[in-house]
C-alpha cells in the first residue's frame, strides 16, 4: 500500500524515465523531483517544472538529497538542505540562460559571450564549493568570486 | 558485494527492494557508472540529442533577425574600377526580400522603403552556392577561390536569378543559413554547427547542475514491477492549478 515518505522527499533524476506505466510520470535526466509517498519500489511525486501533474516513477530513477520539510502531509514545502548562496548560483544560473539565449537571438555578440564566461565560471565555482573538498578560507574566497560575478550579473 | 554477482544491470524485484532506501540508491556495478562528465556516455548523447531541437529553433530565429537586419553587399565586376553596393533585407513577416542599390557602402540598416525591388520568399525556388551560380559561371567574371567561397544566388520565379557575394564567410553563413530556413531546408553552415555545440554545451551543464558528484549509471536501472494498487495516500483531482 501507498504510505507517505519521511525521509524521502527531495530526488534528482538519474535516468530518463519514459513514464510508460499507469500513471506514470515522464522525468529527464537531471530533473527535481518532490516525493509525496512510495510503494512497492515506485515513488509518487511531480517534477519542480511542473508541480501540478502527479506521477509515479520507480525510486531507482532518482538519487535522494537531503530536505527541510515544512508543514508536513498534502500540501507540504519541501526545501532543498543546502547552503543558501548554492541555492542561489543555481537559480541564478536558470534565470540567467534565458537572458543568454535571447542575446543570442538578438546576436549581442560580445555580451552574449561575456555572460557565457561569467556562467561558466559561477558553474565552476559552484563545483569547488560542492566538492567538500575546500579548507574554511577556500570556501570564504569561492564564495567572495561568486559574489562578485553575481553582483556583474545583475547590472 | 551481491551486486558482482548478478547479471549487469538486472537485479530481482526483492534486490530493489532492499537497496531503496534512503541511505544509498542501489550500489552500481563499476562497469555501470561513468563520469558524469564524459561526452559520449549513453545518457549524455541522448539528452545532447533532446536538445538539438529547441537549439536549432533558436539558431534558425537568429538567422532570420539578421537576414530581416540587412546586409550591405558588392557587386564586383571586372569590367569597373569601383565596386558598386547593393542593400538586401527581409521584411519583418519573412515573406518578401526588399533590396535596392545604394550609393555607397553603409554600416547602418537601410529601410526597406528605400529598397526599390523585391522577391516574394514564396517565389523562390532554390539556393545555389559557389560555383553553380550563374555569376560565377559566366565567361570573363571574376573567379578565384575566395569569391567562389562566398558567393550564391537565389532562383526565383524558375529562371531569374539574385546573385549574392557576401563580405565575409559569416555573412555567408548567415545568409545561406537563413534562406535554407526560409525554404524549410537543414541550415548546414559550419557556423550552424558551432553554434550548436556552444548554446547545447551550456544548456547541458546547467540541466546537470543538480547531479554535481552523483553517479550516473550508464544503462537504465530496472524498473520494478507495478504497484499491486493505485490506491493513493493523497488525492489532487480537487485542484485546479
Amino acid at each position: 500500500m501507498w504510505t507517505p515518505t519521511e525521509d524521502e522527499k527531495i530526488g534528482v533524476v538519474v535516468c530518463s524515465f519514459r513514464g510508460s506505466v499507469s500513471l506514470g510520470l515522464t522525468l529527464e535526466l537531471g530533473e527535481t523531483v518532490h516525493i509525496l509517498e512510495k510503494c512497492e519500489g515506485w515513488y509518487r511525486g511531480f517534477s519542480t517544472k511542473k508541480p501540478s501533474i502527479k506521477g509515479i516513477f520507480p525510486a531507482g530513477y532518482v538519487h535522494l538529497k537531503k530536505a527541510v520539510v515544512t508543514n508536513r502531509g498534502q500540501y507540504e514545502t519541501v526545501v532543498p538542505l543546502e547552503d543558501p548562496i548554492i541555492t542561489e548560483v543555481t537559480s541564478t544560473l536558470q534565470e540567467w540562460s534565458v537572458l543568454w539565449k535571447q542575446l543570442y537571438v538578438k546576436h549581442k555578440v560580445d555580451l552574449f559571450y561575456k555572460l557565457r564566461h561569467v556562467m561558466n565560471e559561477l558553474i565552476d565555482l559552484r563545483r569547488q564549493l560542492l566538492s567538500g573538498h575546500l579548507t574554511q578560507d577556500q570556501v570564504r574566497e569561492v564564495k567572495r568570486h561568486i559574489t562578485v560575478r553575481l553582483d556583474w550579473g545583475n547590472e | 558485494m551481491r551486486a558482482e554477482k548478478k547479471q549487469k544491470g538486472y537485479a530481482t524485484q526483492s534486490d530493489t527492494l532492499r537497496f531503496n532506501t534512503v541511505d544509498s540508491a542501489r550500489p552500481l556495478l563499476k562497469s555501470e557508472m561513468l563520469n558524469q562528465d564524459d561526452p559520449k556516455s549513453r545518457p549524455m548523447l541522448e539528452l545532447r540529442e533532446k536538445l538539438q531541437p529547441e537549439v536549432i529553433e533558436l539558431i534558425k530565429q537568429q538567422r532570420l533577425n539578421r537576414l530581416c537586419e540587412g546586409t550591405c553587399f558588392r557587386k564586383i565586376s571586372a569590367r569597373r574600377r569601383q565596386d558598386k553596393f547593393w542593400y538586401c533585407r527581409l521584411s519583418p513577416n519573412h515573406k518578401v526580400l526588399h533590396y535596392g542599390d545604394i550609393e555607397e557602402f553603409s554600416q547602418g540598416q537601410i529601410s526597406h522603403d528605400s529598397l526599390q525591388e523585391k522577391v516574394t520568399v514564396a517565389d523562390i525556388k532554390a539556393v545555389v552556392t559557389g560555383k553553380d551560380c550563374p555569376h560565377m559561371r559566366e565567361k570573363g567574371a571574376l573567379k578565384n577561390k575566395e569569391l567562389l567561397e562566398l558567393a550564391f544566388s537565389i532562383l526565383h520565379n524558375s529562371d531569374e536569378y539574385l546573385n549574392f557575394i557576401a563580405p565575409d564567410k559569416h555573412g555567408y553563413s548567415i545568409w545561406t543559413d537563413g534562406l535554407n530556413a526560409l525554404l524549410g531546408k537543414e541550415m548546414t553552415s559550419e557556423l550552424t554547427k558551432s553554434d550548436m555545440d556552444t548554446l547545447v554545451t551550456m544548456e547541458l551543464k546547467l540541466r546537470l547542475l543538480d547531479l554535481e558528484n552523483i553517479q550516473i549509471p550508464d544503462v537504465p536501472p530496472p524498473v520494478p514491477k507495478e504497484p499491486s494498487t493505485y490506491d493513493f495516500v493523497y488525492d489532487f483531482s480537487q485542484q485546479h492549478t
